[in-house]
């Protein structure tokens, strides 16, 4: 799995684990921002591991 | 002059100090990109970014510095000699990674020496939980937006510049354009770093009954906060250029602009919510962004890991530096 995965993807990936583990952290009026920014992760770790894939296959 | 006035205002010169420290160690960060990529001498940079740096007091509020003074440390506990510890050990922190040429931040070394101060004259009851958790939230925070928004606007930019094929006139009009975001960028720094000493210098004069806790910030505070910091922008801090402006990755104008628009925006939105971040933890975050959009290997991940882990000791590191300096004034005091 990890083979597949590039170094920016991993790293996209645990920045996003990272971002959903200080959405309880966060004071309450502030809670939105690590769940946006954690949104927004998901899909540039996906970006990021088709483009691996593709660059891969080719 | 009482003993105890004449010791406020010594400590409100090494905050000010501190101040001119921090533009001096930061200015790195405002004008890295744009020398790395020659758009301006260094001697131009310094003059633009500490223009900026001054100006910021004309678009920011007071939140910032409101947190500092306010929401970090408990009201009881402050004292003259507990601030002053707390700057000093930011202080050692900061001239020490300035010599090793880390990009570490001065605003988490305040902190750290704030809350080290606090805890060894209070214990951890002397911090307020509230307020330290979104700034060690956003200790986090800060970098991971300005690495998603440098890494989203390069893609952008290089989508809409995939069919220019003068790429000479193309880096022309986004080294213009970089004027605009070092501009931008500068002006963030020191609307979110001068606040900083500007609550600093607030926390003293209650501390010292100078002012009460619901007083506006005193308009002299402002002034002099941002004279200082845009004094020690002009004095620049070149060894940190070097790791900022092409250790990391190696910038182009079009990169640069990224960088320091995304810097910018996050600057902008955490002063304008009052929440102090690290402006060289943005810049460097914008910075990963831009170069991991460009290819994976364009980013020195040593570099990278190595500028996370100065980060990461900070805190700490300022903290302990502070207790040892409050447990110094106590003996001698």
């Amino acid at each position: 799995m990890m083979k597949i995965l590039d170094m920016r993807t991993r790293f996209f990936l645990f920045s996003t684990l990272l971002l959903v583990a200080l959405i309880p952290l966060a004071p309450d009026d502030l809670k939105f921002v690590p769940k946006y920014v954690a949104i927004v992760y998901v899909v540039l770790t996906i970006a990021c591991g088709l483009d691996s894939y593709s660059r891969n296959k080719s | 002059m009482t003993l105890a006035l004449f010791a406020i205002y010594f400590t409100i010169a090494i905050a000010l100090a501190f101040d001119y420290v921090n533009g001096f160690h930061d200015a790195a960060n405002s004008i890295a990109t744009v020398v790395s990529t020659r758009v301006l001498s260094p001697r131009l940079a310094v003059i633009w970014a500490a223009f900026f740096n001054f100006i910021a007091f004309l678009i920011f509020g007071t939140e910032v510095a409101n947190a500092i003074a306010k929401d970090v440390v408990q009201q009881n506990i402050l004292s003259v000699g507990m601030i002053f510890a707390g700057l000093m050990g930011a202080i050692i922190w900061n001239v020490l990674t300035f010599y090793l040429g880390l990009p570490s931040s001065s605003s988490h070394a305040l902190v750290g020496g704030m809350a080290g101060a606090a805890i060894a004259k209070g214990g951890f009851d002397a911090l307020i939980s509230e307020g330290f958790r979104k700034i060690a939230v956003f200790i986090v925070l800060s970098p991971l937006i300005g690495l998603a928004l440098g890494f989203v606007l390069m893609i952008i930019t290089q989508w809409s510049t995939v069919k220019v094929t003068n790429v000479n006139r193309m880096n022309k009009v986004f080294r213009k354009l970089q004027l605009c975001s070092a501009a931008a960028y500068s002006l963030g720094h020191g609307g979110n770093d001068a606040q900083k000493t500007m609550g600093i210098i607030m926390a003293l004069l209650i501390a010292g009954n100078q002012v009460s806790a619901k007083d506006d910030l005193p308009i002299w505070v402002v002034l002099a906060a941002h004279t200082a910091i845009a004094l020690g922008t002009l004095s620049g801090g070149w060894r940190i250029v070097k790791t900022m402006g092409s250790k990391i990755t190696r910038l182009q104008p079009q990169g640069g602009v990224c960088a320091e628009t995304a810097g910018a925006i996050t600057l902008f939105a955490t002063s304008a919510a009052g929440i102090p971040v690290s402006t060289t933890h943005t810049i460097t975050g914008a910075i990963v962004g831009v170069g991991s959009a460009r290819r994976i290997s364009a980013v020195r991940w040593n570099v990278a890991t190595r500028v996370v882990w100065a980060w990461v000791m900070t805190i700490p590191a300022a903290g302990v530096m502070a207790a040892v300096v409050y447990w110094l004034v106590s003996v001698f005091s």
